[in-house]
Protein backbone atom coordinates (compact mmCIF):
# COMPACT_ATOMS: atom_id res chain seq x y z
CA UNK A 1 0.00 0.00 0.00
CA UNK A 2 2.95 2.01 1.37
CA UNK A 3 4.33 1.44 -2.24
CA UNK A 4 1.26 2.04 -4.49
CA UNK A 5 0.98 5.50 -2.88
CA UNK A 6 4.81 6.55 -3.14
CA UNK A 7 4.40 5.46 -6.96
CA UNK A 8 1.59 7.54 -7.19
CA UNK A 9 2.39 10.75 -5.16
CA UNK A 10 6.04 10.42 -7.76
CA UNK A 11 3.62 10.24 -10.97
CA UNK A 12 1.78 12.91 -10.40
CA UNK A 13 4.49 14.78 -9.67
CA UNK A 14 6.34 14.01 -12.89
CA UNK A 15 3.66 13.95 -15.28
CA UNK A 16 3.11 18.10 -15.12
CA UNK A 17 6.98 18.34 -16.01
CA UNK A 18 7.12 15.58 -18.87
CA UNK A 19 7.93 18.07 -21.89
CA UNK A 20 10.84 19.28 -19.65
CA UNK A 21 12.64 16.02 -19.68
CA UNK A 22 15.79 16.50 -21.68
CA UNK A 23 16.93 12.98 -23.61
CA UNK A 24 20.25 13.00 -23.54
CA UNK A 25 21.86 10.88 -26.43
CA UNK A 26 25.32 10.24 -28.07
CA UNK A 27 24.44 12.74 -31.06
CA UNK A 28 22.40 16.35 -30.58
CA UNK A 29 18.61 14.96 -31.18
CA UNK A 30 16.81 17.44 -33.46
CA UNK A 31 15.58 20.17 -30.62
CA UNK A 32 11.77 21.43 -31.04
CA UNK A 33 11.52 25.12 -31.44
CA UNK A 34 9.61 28.41 -32.12
CA UNK A 35 8.16 28.47 -35.29
CA UNK A 36 7.52 32.63 -36.48
CA UNK A 37 6.00 33.25 -39.86
CA UNK A 38 6.77 36.39 -42.07
CA UNK A 39 4.45 37.45 -44.70
CA UNK A 40 6.15 39.33 -47.61
CA UNK A 41 3.27 41.31 -49.20
CA UNK A 42 4.66 41.43 -52.77
CA UNK A 43 3.19 42.66 -56.47
CA UNK A 44 4.29 39.87 -58.92
CA UNK A 45 8.53 39.47 -57.89
CA UNK A 46 9.12 43.05 -56.07
CA UNK A 47 8.22 43.99 -52.87
CA UNK A 48 4.64 46.36 -52.08
CA UNK A 49 5.32 49.70 -52.14
CA UNK A 50 1.47 51.56 -51.18
CA UNK A 51 0.53 54.40 -52.61
CA UNK A 52 2.19 54.36 -56.47
CA UNK A 53 0.30 53.93 -59.67
CA UNK A 54 2.97 51.28 -60.69
CA UNK A 55 1.39 47.94 -60.92
CA UNK A 56 -0.61 46.54 -63.82
CA UNK A 57 -3.15 43.32 -63.61
CA UNK A 58 -3.22 40.66 -66.44
CA UNK A 59 -6.46 42.77 -67.61
CA UNK A 60 -3.96 45.97 -68.19
CA UNK A 61 -5.15 48.49 -65.64
CA UNK A 62 -2.84 50.07 -64.18
CA UNK A 63 -3.51 50.30 -60.43
CA UNK A 64 -2.03 51.06 -57.05
CA UNK A 65 -2.35 49.92 -53.07
CA UNK A 66 -2.88 52.52 -50.77
CA UNK A 67 -4.03 50.48 -48.17
CA UNK A 68 -4.19 46.18 -47.75
CA UNK A 69 -5.00 44.76 -44.52
CA UNK A 70 -6.02 40.98 -43.83
CA UNK A 71 -6.45 38.46 -41.75
CA UNK A 72 -5.10 34.95 -41.49
CA UNK A 73 -6.22 32.68 -39.23
CA UNK A 74 -6.62 28.95 -37.48
CA UNK A 75 -3.38 28.07 -38.84
CA UNK A 76 -2.59 23.97 -39.38
CA UNK A 77 0.63 22.45 -39.57
CA UNK A 78 1.12 19.27 -41.54
CA UNK A 79 3.80 16.67 -40.79
CA UNK A 80 5.65 15.17 -43.24
CA UNK A 81 5.44 11.39 -40.75
CA UNK A 82 1.25 12.26 -40.63
CA UNK A 83 -0.47 14.28 -38.03
CA UNK A 84 -1.25 18.38 -37.69
CA UNK A 85 -0.45 20.76 -35.33
CA UNK A 86 -3.61 23.10 -34.49
CA UNK A 87 -2.42 27.04 -33.73
CA UNK A 88 -5.20 28.81 -33.08
CA UNK A 89 -4.77 32.46 -34.27
CA UNK A 90 -6.55 35.58 -35.43
CA UNK A 91 -4.11 37.77 -37.18
CA UNK A 92 -4.59 41.07 -38.86
CA UNK A 93 -2.13 42.04 -41.64
CA UNK A 94 -1.42 45.36 -42.32
CA UNK A 95 1.12 45.86 -45.15
CA UNK A 96 1.45 49.31 -43.60
CA UNK A 97 3.06 47.97 -40.83
CA UNK A 98 5.74 45.48 -40.84
CA UNK A 99 5.75 44.72 -37.10
CA UNK A 100 1.96 42.94 -38.26
CA UNK A 101 3.61 41.08 -41.07
CA UNK A 102 5.67 39.08 -38.21
CA UNK A 103 4.09 36.53 -36.17
CA UNK A 104 4.90 33.31 -33.60
CA UNK A 105 3.21 30.22 -33.66
CA UNK A 106 4.49 28.46 -30.75
CA UNK A 107 6.99 26.01 -30.07
CA UNK A 108 6.87 23.16 -32.48
CA UNK A 109 8.30 19.70 -32.12
CA UNK A 110 11.04 18.84 -34.07
CA UNK A 111 10.66 17.11 -37.33
CA UNK A 112 9.69 17.79 -41.09
CA UNK A 113 6.23 19.50 -41.74
CA UNK A 114 5.38 19.59 -45.79
CA UNK A 115 2.02 21.62 -45.80
CA UNK A 116 0.58 24.15 -43.97
CA UNK A 117 -2.95 25.88 -43.80
CA UNK A 118 -4.89 28.34 -42.61
CA UNK A 119 -7.80 30.62 -42.66
CA UNK A 120 -8.50 33.61 -44.80
CA UNK A 121 -10.43 35.98 -42.64
CA UNK A 122 -12.34 34.74 -39.74
CA UNK A 123 -14.29 31.45 -39.35
CA UNK A 124 -17.95 31.61 -38.95
CA UNK A 125 -17.83 30.70 -35.04
CA UNK A 126 -16.06 34.04 -34.52
CA UNK A 127 -17.07 35.87 -37.53
CA UNK A 128 -21.06 36.47 -35.36
CA UNK A 129 -19.90 38.97 -32.57
CA UNK A 130 -17.83 42.13 -32.03
CA UNK A 131 -17.07 42.10 -28.88
CA UNK A 132 -13.36 40.48 -29.00
CA UNK A 133 -10.37 41.38 -28.03
CA UNK A 134 -6.52 41.63 -29.66
CA UNK A 135 -6.36 41.65 -33.43
CA UNK A 136 -10.62 41.33 -33.56
CA UNK A 137 -11.03 44.18 -31.44
CA UNK A 138 -13.38 46.21 -33.69
CA UNK A 139 -11.78 49.74 -33.21
CA UNK A 140 -9.02 47.91 -36.32
CA UNK A 141 -11.46 49.21 -39.12
CA UNK A 142 -11.86 45.52 -40.19
CA UNK A 143 -15.21 45.15 -38.75
CA UNK A 144 -18.65 45.85 -40.36
CA UNK A 145 -20.53 47.70 -37.35
CA UNK A 146 -24.31 47.30 -39.28
CA UNK A 147 -23.70 44.02 -40.25
CA UNK A 148 -22.16 42.26 -37.77
CA UNK A 149 -18.62 40.80 -39.21
CA UNK A 150 -15.14 41.47 -39.81
CA UNK A 151 -13.74 42.55 -43.34
CA UNK A 152 -11.70 39.81 -43.98
CA UNK A 153 -9.11 41.43 -47.02
CA UNK A 154 -9.35 45.14 -47.73
CA UNK A 155 -7.72 46.75 -50.45
CA UNK A 156 -8.12 50.42 -51.34
CA UNK A 157 -6.31 52.43 -54.41
CA UNK A 158 -6.82 53.72 -57.19
CA UNK A 159 -6.59 53.09 -61.08
CA UNK A 160 -6.60 54.11 -64.54
CA UNK A 161 -9.95 53.29 -65.98
CA UNK A 162 -10.80 52.75 -70.04
CA UNK A 163 -11.06 56.36 -70.78
CA UNK A 164 -7.91 57.08 -68.98
CA UNK A 165 -9.51 58.58 -65.62
CA UNK A 166 -8.09 58.05 -62.81
CA UNK A 167 -10.80 56.07 -60.02
CA UNK A 168 -10.87 54.19 -56.78
CA UNK A 169 -10.49 51.25 -56.27
CA UNK A 170 -12.54 49.82 -52.93
CA UNK A 171 -12.89 45.91 -52.04
CA UNK A 172 -13.60 44.96 -48.85
CA UNK A 173 -14.28 41.13 -49.13
CA UNK A 174 -16.32 39.72 -46.04
CA UNK A 175 -19.45 37.43 -44.83
CA UNK A 176 -19.35 33.53 -44.30
CA UNK A 177 -19.09 32.88 -48.05
CA UNK A 178 -16.03 34.60 -48.62
CA UNK A 179 -14.06 32.39 -45.87
CA UNK A 180 -11.43 30.59 -47.15
CA UNK A 181 -8.90 27.95 -46.59
CA UNK A 182 -5.26 28.61 -48.09
CA UNK A 183 -3.23 25.37 -48.69
CA UNK A 184 0.27 25.54 -49.20
CA UNK A 185 3.36 23.25 -49.67
CA UNK A 186 6.49 24.22 -47.55
CA UNK A 187 9.21 23.16 -46.64
CA UNK A 188 10.57 23.05 -42.91
CA UNK A 189 12.27 21.47 -40.65
CA UNK A 190 11.58 22.14 -37.23
CA UNK A 191 15.32 21.51 -35.44
CA UNK A 192 15.76 24.76 -32.70
CA UNK A 193 14.17 28.15 -33.63
CA UNK A 194 13.09 29.10 -37.03
CA UNK A 195 11.05 31.60 -39.58
CA UNK A 196 9.41 30.62 -42.20
CA UNK A 197 8.64 33.77 -45.12
CA UNK A 198 5.14 33.28 -47.26
CA UNK A 199 4.46 35.44 -50.72
CA UNK A 200 1.36 37.54 -50.59
CA UNK A 201 1.38 38.13 -54.88
CA UNK A 202 -1.27 41.28 -54.89
CA UNK A 203 -1.57 41.42 -58.31
CA UNK A 204 -2.20 37.88 -58.24
CA UNK A 205 -5.49 38.09 -56.01
CA UNK A 206 -6.88 39.82 -59.08
CA UNK A 207 -5.29 37.95 -62.18
CA UNK A 208 -5.56 34.22 -61.11
CA UNK A 209 -7.84 32.07 -62.10
CA UNK A 210 -9.97 34.74 -62.57
CA UNK A 211 -8.79 37.64 -64.29
CA UNK A 212 -10.70 40.89 -62.61
CA UNK A 213 -10.88 43.89 -65.02
CA UNK A 214 -11.10 46.71 -62.71
CA UNK A 215 -13.39 48.33 -65.47
CA UNK A 216 -16.16 46.58 -64.40
CA UNK A 217 -15.05 45.14 -60.79
CA UNK A 218 -13.86 48.42 -58.80
CA UNK A 219 -16.16 48.94 -55.85
CA UNK A 220 -16.89 45.48 -53.86
CA UNK A 221 -17.95 45.94 -50.18
CA UNK A 222 -20.01 42.32 -49.78
CA UNK A 223 -22.82 44.36 -49.24
CA UNK A 224 -25.53 43.66 -51.97
CA UNK A 225 -26.38 40.56 -53.81
CA UNK A 226 -24.12 42.57 -56.88
CA UNK A 227 -20.79 41.43 -55.11
CA UNK A 228 -21.69 37.33 -55.00
CA UNK A 229 -20.07 36.96 -57.96
CA UNK A 230 -17.03 38.75 -57.42
CA UNK A 231 -16.73 37.49 -54.11
CA UNK A 232 -16.49 33.90 -55.51
CA UNK A 233 -13.86 35.09 -57.94
CA UNK A 234 -11.59 37.07 -55.57
CA UNK A 235 -12.17 33.81 -52.63
CA UNK A 236 -10.45 31.70 -55.53
CA UNK A 237 -7.90 34.11 -56.66
CA UNK A 238 -6.51 34.83 -52.86
CA UNK A 239 -6.36 31.01 -52.42
CA UNK A 240 -3.85 31.10 -55.37
CA UNK A 241 -2.01 34.25 -54.09
CA UNK A 242 0.11 32.87 -51.06
CA UNK A 243 3.48 30.67 -51.83
CA UNK A 244 6.07 29.55 -49.89
CA UNK A 245 9.62 31.26 -50.06
CA UNK A 246 11.90 29.67 -47.47
CA UNK A 247 13.17 28.76 -44.13
CA UNK A 248 15.70 31.41 -42.45
CA UNK B 1 4.59 7.50 10.00
CA UNK B 2 5.93 7.56 6.07
CA UNK B 3 2.84 6.27 4.70
CA UNK B 4 0.69 8.67 7.12
CA UNK B 5 2.64 11.69 5.64
CA UNK B 6 2.18 10.79 2.32
CA UNK B 7 -1.52 9.91 2.41
CA UNK B 8 -1.28 13.31 4.22
CA UNK B 9 0.20 15.04 1.23
CA UNK B 10 -2.03 13.67 -1.04
CA UNK B 11 -5.08 14.43 0.37
CA UNK B 12 -3.90 17.80 1.08
CA UNK B 13 -2.51 17.96 -2.53
CA UNK B 14 -5.23 16.43 -4.33
CA UNK B 15 -7.98 18.40 -3.35
CA UNK B 16 -5.71 21.98 -4.28
CA UNK B 17 -5.07 20.34 -8.41
CA UNK B 18 -9.20 20.46 -8.63
CA UNK B 19 -9.53 23.37 -6.87
CA UNK B 20 -6.93 25.15 -9.50
CA UNK B 21 -9.12 23.44 -12.09
CA UNK B 22 -12.56 24.52 -10.96
CA UNK B 23 -11.54 28.06 -10.14
CA UNK B 24 -9.99 28.52 -13.82
CA UNK B 25 -13.51 27.20 -14.74
CA UNK B 26 -15.78 29.77 -13.00
CA UNK B 27 -13.51 32.71 -12.62
CA UNK B 28 -17.01 34.54 -11.30
CA UNK B 29 -18.09 37.56 -10.63
CA UNK B 30 -18.05 37.37 -6.97
CA UNK B 31 -14.62 36.54 -7.28
CA UNK B 32 -13.56 39.70 -9.44
CA UNK B 33 -14.87 41.67 -6.46
CA UNK B 34 -18.29 42.56 -8.37
CA UNK B 35 -21.69 42.34 -6.97
CA UNK B 36 -24.03 39.79 -9.29
CA UNK B 37 -26.90 41.81 -10.55
CA UNK B 38 -30.15 40.25 -9.75
CA UNK B 39 -32.19 40.52 -12.76
CA UNK B 40 -36.35 40.75 -12.43
CA UNK B 41 -38.17 39.09 -15.25
CA UNK B 42 -41.96 40.31 -15.38
CA UNK B 43 -44.64 37.55 -15.42
CA UNK B 44 -45.32 36.81 -18.98
CA UNK B 45 -41.48 37.03 -19.92
CA UNK B 46 -39.51 33.95 -20.49
CA UNK B 47 -36.01 34.04 -19.29
CA UNK B 48 -33.58 36.10 -20.42
CA UNK B 49 -30.52 34.39 -21.99
CA UNK B 50 -27.23 36.10 -20.67
CA UNK B 51 -24.57 35.77 -22.46
CA UNK B 52 -21.75 33.67 -20.81
CA UNK B 53 -18.94 36.31 -22.00
CA UNK B 54 -20.91 39.05 -20.22
CA UNK B 55 -22.50 38.31 -16.93
CA UNK B 56 -24.39 41.34 -15.38
CA UNK B 57 -22.94 42.66 -12.65
CA UNK B 58 -24.35 46.02 -10.35
CA UNK B 59 -20.75 47.33 -11.25
CA UNK B 60 -20.88 46.76 -14.71
CA UNK B 61 -24.55 48.21 -15.39
CA UNK B 62 -23.36 51.56 -13.30
CA UNK B 63 -20.61 52.08 -16.10
CA UNK B 64 -22.82 51.29 -19.06
CA UNK B 65 -25.22 53.63 -17.97
CA UNK B 66 -22.58 56.37 -17.42
CA UNK B 67 -21.27 55.58 -21.04
CA UNK B 68 -24.82 55.85 -22.02
CA UNK B 69 -25.19 58.98 -20.98
CA UNK B 70 -21.41 60.15 -21.39
CA UNK B 71 -21.29 62.52 -25.13
CA UNK B 72 -17.29 61.54 -24.93
CA UNK B 73 -18.43 58.72 -27.40
CA UNK B 74 -19.28 61.12 -30.10
CA UNK B 75 -16.50 62.57 -32.50
CA UNK B 76 -17.27 66.17 -31.09
CA UNK B 77 -18.31 65.36 -27.52
CA UNK B 78 -21.77 66.28 -28.01
CA UNK B 79 -23.81 63.31 -28.39
CA UNK B 80 -24.94 60.67 -26.52
CA UNK B 81 -26.29 57.34 -26.88
CA UNK B 82 -29.36 58.85 -24.57
CA UNK B 83 -29.60 61.75 -26.72
CA UNK B 84 -31.38 60.21 -29.55
CA UNK B 85 -33.02 57.79 -27.29
CA UNK B 86 -34.53 59.29 -24.05
CA UNK B 87 -36.03 57.27 -21.77
CA UNK B 88 -39.38 59.06 -21.47
CA UNK B 89 -40.31 58.21 -24.94
CA UNK B 90 -39.27 54.99 -24.69
CA UNK B 91 -35.48 55.12 -25.94
CA UNK B 92 -36.44 56.54 -28.84
CA UNK B 93 -35.99 59.91 -30.47
CA UNK B 94 -39.06 62.30 -29.17
CA UNK B 95 -41.41 62.58 -32.16
CA UNK B 96 -38.48 63.31 -34.86
CA UNK B 97 -39.16 60.83 -37.81
CA UNK B 98 -35.13 60.60 -37.97
CA UNK B 99 -32.53 61.78 -35.51
CA UNK B 100 -29.86 64.23 -36.48
CA UNK B 101 -26.01 63.42 -35.75
CA UNK B 102 -23.25 65.41 -34.68
CA UNK B 103 -22.72 66.63 -37.68
CA UNK B 104 -25.83 68.15 -38.93
CA UNK B 105 -27.18 65.17 -41.15
CA UNK B 106 -30.05 63.04 -40.59
CA UNK B 107 -30.38 59.52 -41.01
CA UNK B 108 -32.63 57.27 -43.19
CA UNK B 109 -34.25 55.17 -40.46
CA UNK B 110 -36.27 56.05 -37.23
CA UNK B 111 -34.23 55.69 -33.83
CA UNK B 112 -35.69 52.65 -32.53
CA UNK B 113 -36.87 52.07 -28.75
CA UNK B 114 -35.03 50.45 -26.46
CA UNK B 115 -36.80 48.29 -24.37
CA UNK B 116 -36.89 44.69 -23.10
CA UNK B 117 -33.31 44.09 -25.56
CA UNK B 118 -32.17 41.10 -23.58
CA UNK B 119 -35.09 38.87 -25.15
CA UNK B 120 -34.04 39.71 -28.67
CA UNK B 121 -31.41 38.31 -30.35
CA UNK B 122 -30.79 40.90 -33.30
CA UNK B 123 -30.24 44.11 -33.23
CA UNK B 124 -30.99 47.29 -36.48
CA UNK B 125 -34.29 47.52 -38.15
CA UNK B 126 -32.63 45.13 -40.88
CA UNK B 127 -31.48 43.01 -38.07
CA UNK B 128 -27.79 43.62 -39.23
CA UNK B 129 -26.22 43.23 -35.58
CA UNK B 130 -26.26 39.85 -34.30
CA UNK B 131 -25.91 40.69 -30.75
CA UNK B 132 -26.69 43.04 -28.87
CA UNK B 133 -23.22 44.07 -27.80
CA UNK B 134 -21.80 43.93 -31.27
CA UNK B 135 -25.16 46.53 -32.05
CA UNK B 136 -23.22 49.27 -29.46
CA UNK B 137 -20.28 50.50 -31.84
CA UNK B 138 -23.20 50.81 -34.35
CA UNK B 139 -24.60 54.22 -33.90
CA UNK B 140 -21.49 55.56 -32.30
CA UNK B 141 -19.40 55.08 -35.44
CA UNK B 142 -22.01 55.63 -38.13
CA UNK B 143 -20.93 59.33 -40.01
CA UNK B 144 -24.35 59.74 -39.48
CA UNK B 145 -25.16 59.92 -35.90
CA UNK B 146 -22.34 60.09 -32.97
CA UNK B 147 -19.68 59.73 -36.08
CA UNK B 148 -16.66 58.74 -33.93
CA UNK B 149 -13.43 56.50 -35.00
CA UNK B 150 -13.90 53.25 -32.23
CA UNK B 151 -9.53 53.71 -31.97
CA UNK B 152 -10.14 57.03 -30.79
CA UNK B 153 -12.66 56.63 -28.37
CA UNK B 154 -10.29 54.41 -26.86
CA UNK B 155 -7.45 56.55 -26.92
CA UNK B 156 -9.81 59.24 -24.68
CA UNK B 157 -11.31 57.14 -22.53
CA UNK B 158 -7.83 55.74 -21.64
CA UNK B 159 -6.88 59.10 -20.69
CA UNK B 160 -9.81 59.51 -18.87
CA UNK B 161 -9.66 60.60 -15.15
CA UNK B 162 -12.02 57.68 -13.98
CA UNK B 163 -12.89 55.59 -16.84
CA UNK B 164 -9.82 53.50 -16.61
CA UNK B 165 -10.46 52.88 -13.13
CA UNK B 166 -14.04 51.95 -13.42
CA UNK B 167 -13.55 49.58 -16.44
CA UNK B 168 -10.45 47.73 -14.67
CA UNK B 169 -12.78 47.28 -12.04
CA UNK B 170 -15.30 45.46 -14.00
CA UNK B 171 -13.29 43.49 -16.64
CA UNK B 172 -9.92 43.96 -15.87
CA UNK B 173 -7.33 44.38 -17.97
CA UNK B 174 -4.60 47.36 -18.54
CA UNK B 175 -6.26 49.11 -21.30
CA UNK B 176 -9.83 49.56 -21.92
CA UNK B 177 -10.74 47.50 -24.98
CA UNK B 178 -13.80 47.87 -27.28
CA UNK B 179 -15.11 44.82 -26.11
CA UNK B 180 -15.22 46.14 -22.76
CA UNK B 181 -17.03 49.17 -24.39
CA UNK B 182 -19.69 46.86 -26.06
CA UNK B 183 -20.13 44.61 -22.32
CA UNK B 184 -20.83 47.52 -20.38
CA UNK B 185 -23.28 49.06 -22.55
CA UNK B 186 -25.73 46.24 -23.11
CA UNK B 187 -25.21 45.24 -19.45
CA UNK B 188 -27.19 48.59 -18.88
CA UNK B 189 -29.34 48.17 -22.07
CA UNK B 190 -30.50 44.55 -21.04
CA UNK B 191 -31.45 46.41 -17.58
CA UNK B 192 -34.29 48.39 -19.35
CA UNK B 193 -37.15 46.15 -19.16
CA UNK B 194 -40.36 47.17 -19.36
CA UNK B 195 -43.60 44.52 -18.17
CA UNK B 196 -45.60 46.81 -15.36
CA UNK B 197 -48.10 48.36 -18.21
CA UNK B 198 -52.07 48.78 -17.56
CA UNK B 199 -52.34 45.60 -19.14
CA UNK B 200 -49.63 43.61 -17.26
CA UNK B 201 -51.43 44.71 -14.65
CA UNK B 202 -55.01 43.79 -15.92
CA UNK B 203 -53.38 39.89 -16.35
CA UNK B 204 -53.05 39.95 -12.66
CA UNK B 205 -56.17 40.81 -11.73
CA UNK B 206 -54.87 44.52 -10.25
CA UNK B 207 -56.99 46.58 -12.57
CA UNK B 208 -59.88 46.63 -15.04
CA UNK B 209 -60.02 47.81 -18.96
CA UNK B 210 -63.05 49.90 -20.28
CA UNK B 211 -65.11 48.38 -22.65
CA UNK B 212 -63.32 50.29 -25.65
CA UNK B 213 -59.95 48.40 -24.59
CA UNK B 214 -61.48 45.20 -23.81
CA UNK B 215 -62.85 45.14 -27.49
CA UNK B 216 -59.65 46.76 -29.08
CA UNK B 217 -57.69 43.53 -27.25
CA UNK B 218 -59.98 41.21 -28.93
CA UNK B 219 -60.04 42.60 -32.20
CA UNK B 220 -56.01 42.49 -31.89
CA UNK B 221 -56.06 38.88 -31.62
CA UNK B 222 -58.89 38.05 -33.72
CA UNK B 223 -57.17 37.06 -37.05
CA UNK B 224 -60.07 38.10 -39.46
CA UNK B 225 -59.76 41.35 -37.61
CA UNK B 226 -56.79 43.18 -36.24
CA UNK B 227 -54.27 39.71 -36.64
CA UNK B 228 -52.27 42.06 -35.13
CA UNK B 229 -51.09 38.89 -32.65
CA UNK B 230 -49.68 37.35 -35.52
CA UNK B 231 -46.62 39.05 -35.41
CA UNK B 232 -46.67 40.55 -32.45
CA UNK B 233 -47.24 38.06 -30.31
CA UNK B 234 -49.48 38.36 -27.49
CA UNK B 235 -47.79 38.82 -23.87
CA UNK B 236 -44.34 39.11 -22.88
CA UNK B 237 -42.59 41.27 -25.67
CA UNK B 238 -45.57 41.87 -28.15
CA UNK B 239 -42.84 41.15 -31.15
CA UNK B 240 -41.53 37.68 -33.14
CA UNK B 241 -38.43 39.43 -33.48
CA UNK B 242 -39.25 38.14 -37.18
CA UNK B 243 -38.63 40.77 -40.45
CA UNK B 244 -41.41 41.35 -43.04
CA UNK B 245 -42.65 43.41 -45.55
CA UNK B 246 -45.63 44.45 -44.40
CA UNK B 247 -46.46 46.70 -48.03
CA UNK B 248 -45.35 50.21 -47.18
CA UNK B 249 -44.62 50.68 -50.85
CA UNK B 250 -45.04 49.26 -54.00
CA UNK B 251 -41.21 49.37 -54.44
CA UNK B 252 -39.25 49.40 -51.62
CA UNK B 253 -36.99 52.41 -51.36
CA UNK B 254 -35.05 50.90 -48.24
CA UNK B 255 -34.01 47.31 -48.73
CA UNK B 256 -34.03 46.51 -45.14
CA UNK B 257 -33.03 43.19 -44.55
CA UNK B 258 -32.02 42.39 -48.08
CA UNK B 259 -28.75 44.33 -47.01
CA UNK B 260 -27.58 41.94 -44.41
CA UNK B 261 -28.55 38.81 -46.39
CA UNK B 262 -27.75 39.80 -49.52
CA UNK B 263 -31.45 37.98 -50.83
CA UNK B 264 -33.54 39.62 -53.17
CA UNK B 265 -36.57 37.56 -51.02
CA UNK B 266 -35.69 39.58 -48.00
CA UNK B 267 -36.27 43.18 -49.91
CA UNK B 268 -38.28 45.66 -47.86
CA UNK B 269 -38.39 43.57 -44.92
CA UNK B 270 -37.82 44.66 -41.34
CA UNK B 271 -38.44 43.92 -37.77
CA UNK B 272 -41.60 43.68 -36.07
CA UNK B 273 -41.47 46.36 -33.71
CA UNK B 274 -42.23 45.77 -30.18
CA UNK B 275 -45.50 47.02 -28.71
CA UNK B 276 -44.52 47.70 -25.33
CA UNK B 277 -44.66 51.58 -24.92
CA UNK B 278 -45.99 51.94 -28.31
CA UNK B 279 -48.03 55.25 -27.10
CA UNK B 280 -44.54 57.32 -26.48
CA UNK B 281 -42.19 55.82 -29.58
CA UNK B 282 -44.00 57.82 -32.37
CA UNK B 283 -43.38 58.12 -34.95
CA UNK B 284 -43.68 54.74 -36.21
CA UNK B 285 -42.26 52.81 -39.15
CA UNK B 286 -38.56 52.00 -39.90
CA UNK B 287 -38.83 55.73 -41.70
CA UNK B 288 -40.96 57.24 -39.33
CA UNK B 289 -43.50 57.77 -42.09
CA UNK B 290 -46.54 57.60 -39.37
CA UNK B 291 -46.98 59.98 -36.50
CA UNK B 292 -50.02 58.42 -35.27
CA UNK B 293 -51.12 54.76 -33.98
CA UNK B 294 -54.49 55.48 -35.67
CA UNK B 295 -52.51 55.57 -39.54
CA UNK B 296 -50.64 52.30 -38.26
CA UNK B 297 -53.31 50.55 -38.27
CA UNK B 298 -55.44 52.19 -41.24
CA UNK B 299 -52.08 50.30 -43.09
CA UNK B 300 -52.62 47.31 -41.85
CA UNK B 301 -56.44 47.86 -42.52
CA UNK B 302 -56.30 49.31 -46.13
CA UNK B 303 -53.04 51.21 -46.57
CA UNK B 304 -50.53 48.37 -47.46
CA UNK B 305 -49.51 47.96 -51.25
CA UNK B 306 -49.60 44.44 -53.17
CA UNK B 307 -45.71 44.38 -53.43
CA UNK B 308 -43.19 41.46 -54.05
CA UNK B 309 -42.56 39.67 -50.90
CA UNK B 310 -45.47 41.00 -49.24
CA UNK B 311 -46.31 39.09 -45.93
CA UNK B 312 -48.44 36.07 -46.64
CA UNK B 313 -50.42 37.48 -44.10
CA UNK B 314 -51.57 40.55 -45.78
CA UNK B 315 -51.54 38.68 -49.02
CA UNK B 316 -54.84 36.85 -46.83
CA UNK B 317 -56.34 39.28 -45.58
CA UNK B 318 -59.41 41.27 -46.28
CA UNK B 319 -58.73 45.24 -46.78
CA UNK B 320 -61.50 47.33 -44.73
CA UNK B 321 -61.83 44.66 -42.64
CA UNK B 322 -62.11 46.91 -39.76
CA UNK B 323 -64.42 49.92 -39.35
CA UNK B 324 -63.16 53.23 -37.92
CA UNK B 325 -64.82 52.33 -34.26
CA UNK B 326 -62.65 49.06 -34.34
CA UNK B 327 -59.54 50.93 -35.32
CA UNK B 328 -59.93 53.17 -32.28
CA UNK B 329 -60.50 50.36 -30.02
CA UNK B 330 -57.24 48.76 -31.08
CA UNK B 331 -55.33 52.09 -30.75
CA UNK B 332 -57.17 52.03 -27.19
CA UNK B 333 -55.70 48.56 -26.61
CA UNK B 334 -52.38 49.57 -27.66
CA UNK B 335 -52.32 52.49 -25.30
CA UNK B 336 -52.78 50.28 -22.18
CA UNK B 337 -48.96 48.87 -22.57
CA UNK B 338 -47.89 52.40 -21.67
CA UNK B 339 -45.78 51.73 -18.67
CA UNK B 340 -45.47 54.82 -16.87
CA UNK B 341 -43.29 53.25 -13.98
CA UNK B 342 -40.72 52.22 -16.32
CA UNK B 343 -41.14 56.07 -18.25
CA UNK B 344 -40.06 57.91 -15.69
CA UNK B 345 -37.61 56.21 -13.77
CA UNK B 346 -34.23 57.71 -12.81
Amino acid sequence: MKLFYTILAAALLFTACKKETIIETGTAAPTSGNLSVTIKNMVGAEDLVLSDLRYTNAAGNLYSINLLKYYMSNVVLHKKTGGNVNVSIYKLIDASNLSTCTFSLGNLDAGDYDSLSFGLGIDQGRNHTGAQDGDLDVSKGMYWTWNTGYIFYKHEGQYKNSANQMKSLIFHLGTDAAYSVVKLPINLSINGNKTMELKFDVNSAHTSPVNIDFNNDNNHQSSSSADLPWISNIKSNLSDAFSFIRVL
Amino acid sequence: MKSTSIKLLLSCVLPLAFFACKKEIASTTEEKGLTPYNLVIPSGFPAMMIPSDNPMTVEGIALGKLLFHDPILSGNNTQSCASCHMRKFGFSDSTNQFSTGIDGLKGPRNAMPLINLGWATQFFWDGGAANLESQVVGPIQNPLEMHQDLAAALVELNAHPSYPALFKKVFGGTQIGTSMLMRAIAQYERTLISGNSRYDQFKKGATTLSQSEMRGMNLFQNPNKGDCAHCHVMGGTFTDYDYRNTGLDSIAVDKGRELITLKPLDRGKFKTSSLRNIEVTGPYMHDGRFKTLEECVQHYNVGYHYTQNLDPNLVNSVKGRLNNAEVQDIVAFLKTLTDTEFLSEQ
